[in-house]
């Protein structure tokens, strides 16, 4: 055939070797978002290759780094128990168990927090990398590295878990990379302390990085200060305070402004409005309350639900130490969990640590501003973010003595959110410099090291006090039958409402000049109740002398929280941790009787009353196979819809909306308040017009999403969650789980976020303690052990832990590390 | 008359791909698949040689390794890449990956029965 073919042989063996050597080309290297389908896909090299991957390390390892002997011992759920002779050889191995489950995904959160997208995945992560980097959050890590490297004990951890991790990725051959780098197509690069640091950071970024004062000052412009009043208050009906009684103390008093600068603007959308209705919780109960009669304690922080795990759950022992729980894969020591004597766990403090403030700049050069009366030089920060395939991009930040001017002028950057693995955020205000907590010289690393030896409340208080961002509620029980909640942190001394509005950048008076000590934050320790506890709400009530921030979650949760706490004696592990899994709804205890009233006033179709009768009788509980709480869920949801988005913007823009509190003290109080009026209509709406437009709204929204029988809208089928993958790679996460709870509930679980993390621990001797997470051990999602607690997690189980000091106590398959001295 | 004979059989060619791949592919990075055949292609006598030894050595090869690895321990991350693409099921992409070297080895035979037409029209 070919020796009839017209074309000259020449010609043919050009375009066979051109077509060739396209194909080759075009198959090693990404293509938008298609992965290098030849590396892939190579049964040698490509992702069939980590079939051959143990799933835990060898028997024997030696690393010349250590100074003794190392013993592991993975349990069957494959936690790692390491028992050290000392705290270099500890966390040392702590670097190298964590990298072998977790490499992937502790350096991808870093690079991420770094503003590196851009090396990974192109020029399309250029604005994200972007807003990054003029967030200051290298800015903020190298602080972070500057305070670790000032103690001793602390940079000796951070360094060994570097070591750790670094000894680890040497011994890792390219074939045996995580899967994630194969369909990324990169490699990964030694650890540092500045990726540590970027890790606490990057944290504190999910934890308080949030800011109203943009959308507020907006609101203000346009309402006046007299809305705040009536929609914004800081301490709305149904608060339920986490402290209700403190010794006094004598406040640090700081001067205010005579008159409260009104910045303009700003006109452009909104950053930072989190979701309020996600939330975290944690309590424990005195020995009063419990069987045992020793303190039980129970923690679940919500976050962002992504796989794999946020969590990595680890047993650490030396001489010195013997504590369990969670870390973040990449920071060392337990961040949540429990020794021999005292156990504590987090929820988000909340506190306002994000301020805004105008700045006048001298010129166009932006080399000073002027403040206190004067032209003071700024700084100038030079970011440069490689791009594969293209040229570096330079990026020139501008510093204020406040912090960073993170956008120059409107427009700079746009389309950002869907990079923005945690928060989708809008385009940040320009012009103003962002002065926030986290870019300060902080001590978390200590904090947390401190807390793992801690043995007493004292100990653990001390530390305490290096916990400065992000601020958490602490909850704290010990086996000397001590319990405590301490809203930690230390947020600046404000004058009232500081920081609410965007401020005035060349006034003194809008500096942080003076933070609250530790002992003045909101705390309550063995109180009489014989419980303590905390779910984001208002950390204080109205006789607290500072102002922390503008508004709080709200207290359903708390309430319902305490609620169950007050009807404890006698209890067990069992019976705390269940508390967790509550789902009742107190926003439905109050609000649902008066809304059906409304509907019953008019005449209703059948399946209408089918659908009331049924309400009527609910059992308020937002279990996953109740239909009756998809229907309450949406027709509140569409009360406040209906309420705010005329005047705060609609549900498909950035809006700032008054809590869901306000609706209901409206309902109680004035229900023919204008908020009720819908803009569009000539007619004048009052809450009772709009339950009841809002009912047959949602009942035709949800009949066309879920067909004509009500009694098939389970919750479980219509919010249901998803967990999807860090790096959002479609197959890599868990969609569709069939999940209860919500809004104002324990159970606080949504579509997307949810308890990332749940434990209780009864404090005897020895220690009780069982927790869960979405997810696995294993970041590699061909293991079994990738997602093998997400079904238990679903169905409220949890793991009983095994802790002992004796390593032989402790079942499973061991690792022994040994240094070259040992040896030999 | 050896060399006649391999030159001219299939069969032959493509398991000195097969045994090729499976040695330069431990070492060489997943194109090398293409110098094998393209050798096959080179020593053939016909071009349908060429193009045949250098499809069936190649996928051969993958296909050996694919068998190895895909029931041990290679079938649950293999679903979660099928679930990546979007595919109906992992038999689906096991063919889209046996395609790859089918395609590439088939080129690289063909150019190399042409390359060696080149240097030697009566060859």
């Amino acid at each position: 055939m070919m020796k009839n073919t017209p074309i000259k042989p020449i010609a043919v063996t050009i375009i066979l070797i051109l077509v060739t050597g396209f194909i080759v080309w075009f198959l090693d290297h990404p293509q938008g978002n298609i992965p290098p389908l030849g590396k892939l896909l190579d049964p040698f090299h490509g992702y069939l290759a980590l079939a051959d991957l143990n799933e835990l390390p060898p028997e024997n390892l030696q690393f010349d780094q250590l100074t003794d002997q190392v013993t592991i011992v993975w349990d069957e759920e494959h936690i790692p128990h390491i028992f050290a002779k000392n705290d270099h050889d500890l966390y040392f191995a702590q670097g190298y168990v964590t990298a072998f489950h977790r490499l992937w995904q502790m350096e991808f959160q870093t690079l991420a927090a770094a503003g590196r997208m851009s090396e990974i995945i192109g020029d399309r992560a250029l604005t994200y990398d972007r807003f990054q980097r003029r967030i200051g959050m290298v800015y903020a890590a190298e602080k972070a590295v500057e305070a670790m490297s000032k103690d001793p004990a602390v940079l000796e951890a951070v360094t060994a878990f570097s070591e750790g991790v670094n000894a680890y990725i040497d011994e890792l051959s390219p074939e045996h990379y995580p899967v994630e780098y194969k369909i990324l197509d990169y490699a990964p690069e030694h650890w540092t302390l500045l990726k540590t640091g970027l890790l606490l950071k990057s944290m504190a970024w999910t934890l308080t990085g949030r800011s109203s004062d943009l959308p507020l000052t907006k609101i203000r412009n346009k309402f006046g200060q007299d809305v705040f009043r009536e929609l914004f208050p800081l301490f709305p009906d149904f608060v339920e305070p986490i402290v209700t009684e403190m010794p006094p103390f004598k406040p640090i008093k700081v001067k205010a402004p005579e008159s409260p600068y009104e910045a303009e603007g700003p006109d452009d959308v909104y950053p930072f409005a989190s979701d309020r209705r996600n939330g975290s919780n944690n309590w424990a109960i005195s020995g009063d309350r419990s069987a045992s009669g020793y303190p039980i304690l129970a923690n679940d922080p919500h976050l962002g639900l992504t796989m794999p795990a946020i969590w990595y759950m680890v047993h650490l022992v030396t001489p010195e130490q013997n504590v369990m729980g969670v870390t973040i894969p990449g920071a060392p020591a337990v961040i949540s969990g429990f020794n021999e004597n005292i156990a504590w766990g987090v929820t988000n403090g909340n506190d306002d640590v994000m301020d805004w403030l105008d700045i006048t700049f001298r010129d166009d050069s932006r080399n000073e501003y002027w403040y206190d009366n004067r032209w003071v030089p700024t700084k100038k920060r030079v970011e440069r973010i490689r791009i594969r395939g293209g040229e570096t991009f330079l990026d020139t930040v501008t510093y204020t003595h406040h912090g960073p001017v993170v956008w120059d002028y409107t427009g700079q950057t746009t389309d950002f959110s869907r990079w923005n693995l945690r928060f989708p955020a809008g385009q940040v205000s320009a012009g103003r410099a962002l002065r926030w907590l986290a870019h300060d010289e902080t001590y978390e690393v200590r904090a947390i090291l401190s807390f793992n030896k801690a043995r007493n409340m004292d100990e653990f208080v001390e530390a305490l006090d290096d916990f400065t961002c992000p601020g958490q509620n602490f909850v704290y029980a010990d086996h000397d039958g001590n319990i405590a909640i301490w809203h930690s942190g230390h947020p600046p001394v404000r004058w009232k409402e500081q920081g609410k509005f965007i401020g005035d950048g060349s006034d003194p008076l809008y500096d942080w000049k003076e933070f609250i000590p530790l002992d003045q934050m909101p705390h309550e320790i063995n109180p009489k109740k014989g419980y303590v506890s905390s779910a984001n709400q208002n950390p204080a009530g109205k006789s607290y002398p500072y102002y922390l921030a503008d508004s709080y979650w709200m207290s359903f949760r708390g309430s319902r929280i305490n609620d169950r706490l007050k009807e404890l004696g006698d209890a067990a592990l069992e019976d705390v941790a269940s508390i967790q899994l509550d789902n009742y709804s107190k926003i439905g205890r109050m609000m649902l009787p008066e809304i059906i009233h409304i509907i019953r006033q008019q005449p209703m179709n059948e399946r209408e009353r089918m659908i009331i009768d049924s309400l009527s009788v609910w059992d308020l509980y937002y279990n996953g196979d109740s239909w009756e709480a998809t229907v309450f869920n949406e027709w509140v949801e569409k009360i406040e819809e209906l309420t705010w988005a005329d005047d705060f913007g609609g549900k498909d823009e950035e809006h700032y909306w008054p809590f869901l509190t306000d609706i209901m003290e409206l309902m109680e109080t004035d229900r023919e308040s204008h908020w009720f009026d819908l803009k569009s209509t000539a007619e004048k709406e009052n809450f009772d017009t709009l339950c009841r437009i809002a009912f047959r709204e949602i009942i035709q929204e949800l009949s066309e999403k879920m067909g004509d029988d009500a009694t098939r809208w389970l919750w479980q089928d219509f919010r249901g969650t998803d967990i999807p993958h860090l790096a959002k790679i479609p197959g890599l996460g868990r969609m569709d789980l069939k999940t209860g709870g919500g809004m104002g509930i324990p159970n606080a679980t949504m579509k997307t976020f949810g308890p990332s993390w749940r434990y209780a621990v009864e404090m005897t001797d020895p220690v009780k303690a069982m927790g869960i997470y979405p997810g696995g051990q294993s970041g590699h999602p061909g293991s079994p052990f990738y997602d093998n607690f997400t079904d238990r997690w679903v169905k409220g189980e949890y793991i009983s832990f095994q802790f002992s000091p004796d390593p032989q106590k402790i079942r499973g398959t061991r690792t022994t590390m040994t240094g070259r001295e040992n040896q030999r | 008359m050896k060399t006649d004979r391999l030159s001219d059989n299939v069969i032959g060619l493509s398991l000195a791909v097969t045994v090729a791949c499976l040695v330069l592919q431990w070492i060489f990075p997943w194109w090398i698949i293409v110098l094998p055949a393209g050798v096959a292609g080179m020593v053939s006598r016909r071009w349908q040689v060429g193009l045949f030894s250098g499809i069936l050595g190649s996928l051969t090869a993958w296909g050996v390794m694919i068998l190895l690895r895909y029931p041990g321990g290679g079938e649950v991350l293999a679903g979660r890449i099928t679930a990546m693409f979007g595919l109906p099921n992992s038999l689906l992409l096991l063919l889209i990956t046996l395609l790859i070297p089918s395609i590439l080895g088939g080129l690289a035979g063909l150019t190399g029965y042409q390359l060696k037409k080149l240097v030697c029209s009566r060859c």
